[in-house]
């Protein structure tokens, strides 16, 4: 997938672009979470440049999202999480054989939960 | 205004797209800022729009009013973008600041190509202006670190001039140009020679490209070859 492929060049050549986090209400105080973490032993920090796993991992985010992750736009995530699923849940559609996880997780929260209580920029919305 | 399966369509005949990633875009494009419910899910690549079809009609309190893709913000819409600024910063995130254009455009000499390595680098220096200047800068697992960088990358496989000779897509100062702003003066810069039109056209699909697009659609290509109906610009 090219796509994949430019991104991990790009990360290679500017790790910054391969991070999660933001500033934490202050300019220039960007802090990255802890990649292992969040991949909770189903990759390394490592692997997922390798392949298509970072895009695999992205797509994990957005099919994980929980219905009771609220925001200002939609009252219920319930539909559109159950077409996402339909779409992105046989592995034919995208061939990206991806790893499987179970939950994303950061620090023993869920991941959209954690970012948003960690990152004000992210209470608009967290993916 | 736009629905789901012509969307679909129209990417991977105008930017030869493979219909993997097109799908998956259109559905986030639905999902995150259209409505999904309807019989033709569609959403706008706008702000908010009546034409955007609830079949539900009371969809409003279910899924709240289609916002359009303009106000998707970290769901498709991100911080640190090629050209827009942050909405935090602004409350506008979807305008396009025409310094930054220029500050691309200029970073590479006159009649050189805008390539992968130019965009990596753009990419990264917005990554640093958003977390110099942007207190509430936030890079999150989708919309940061793959369909932020999505961004930039489009802007130089998608726009490019893809023949034979430059599979691998060539960005130039032409093409770029026309990409987004076709009227724009640019400082020390002449204006191109060449008129946009063929390129501002292969941008803004037409109801008979969109037609193509659906005949062609029942044919799946795989890969992301380029279709070569796409108007050419160099």
């Amino acid at each position: 997938v090219q796509l994949n492929l430019d991104t991990l060049a790009a990360v290679a050549q500017y790790p910054e672009l391969g991070s999660i986090g933001g500033n934490v209400g202050t300019v220039n105080s960007f802090t990255g979470v802890d990649l292992d973490d969040v991949l909770g032993g189903v990759l390394n920090a490592g692997q997922l440049l390798q392949g298509n796993n970072l895009l695999c991992f992205a797509l994990e985010v957005v099919r994980m999202a929980s219905p009771n992750y609220l925001n200002n736009i939609y009252k219920t995530l319930e539909a559109p999480l159950k077409l996402v699923n339909g779409l992105l849940g046989g592995k034919s559609l995208l061939s990206l054989d991806c790893p499987v996880w179970d939950e994303l997780t950061l620090e023993g929260k869920p991941l959209t939960t954690a970012l948003q209580d960690r990152y004000p920029g992210a209470k608009v919305g967290g993916f | 205004v736009t629905g789901l399966v012509d969307t679909i369509a129209a990417i991977h005949q105008v930017f030869g797209m493979g219909l993997d990633l097109s799908l998956l875009l259109t559905v986030m494009g639905t999902v995150w800022s259209g409505n999904p419910l309807s019989l033709d899910p569609s959403f706008s690549i706008g702000g908010n729009s009546t034409a955007v079809y609830n079949a539900l009609d009371n969809a409003q309190g279910l899924l709240g009013t289609p916002q359009g893709i303009e106000h998707s913000h970290n769901l498709l819409e991100a911080d640190a973008s090629p050209f827009r600024d942050d909405l935090y910063l602004t409350g506008d995130a979807w305008t396009m600041n025409f310094t930054r254009f220029e500050q691309l455009h200029n970073s590479v000499p006159a009649g050189e190509d805008f390539s992968f390595d130019v965009m990596a680098k753009w990419a990264a220096d917005r990554w640093h202006e958003s977390v110099e200047t942007n207190p509430y800068f936030y890079y999150g697992p989708f919309t940061g670190m793959l369909a932020r960088n999505a961004g930039f990358f489009f802007v130089g496989r998608l726009f490019a001039n893809h023949t034979a000779g430059t599979s691998e897509g060539k960005l130039s100062e032409f093409c770029l140009r026309c990409s987004d702003l076709p009227d724009h003066t640019l400082t020390n810069h002449p204006q191109p020679t060449k008129s946009c039109a063929p390129s501002s056209a292969s941008m803004k699909p037409t109801t008979a490209a969109l037609n193509t697009a659906k005949a062609t659609s029942k044919s799946p290509r795989t890969g992301s070859t380029r279709p070569s109906t796409t108007a050419s610009c160099s």
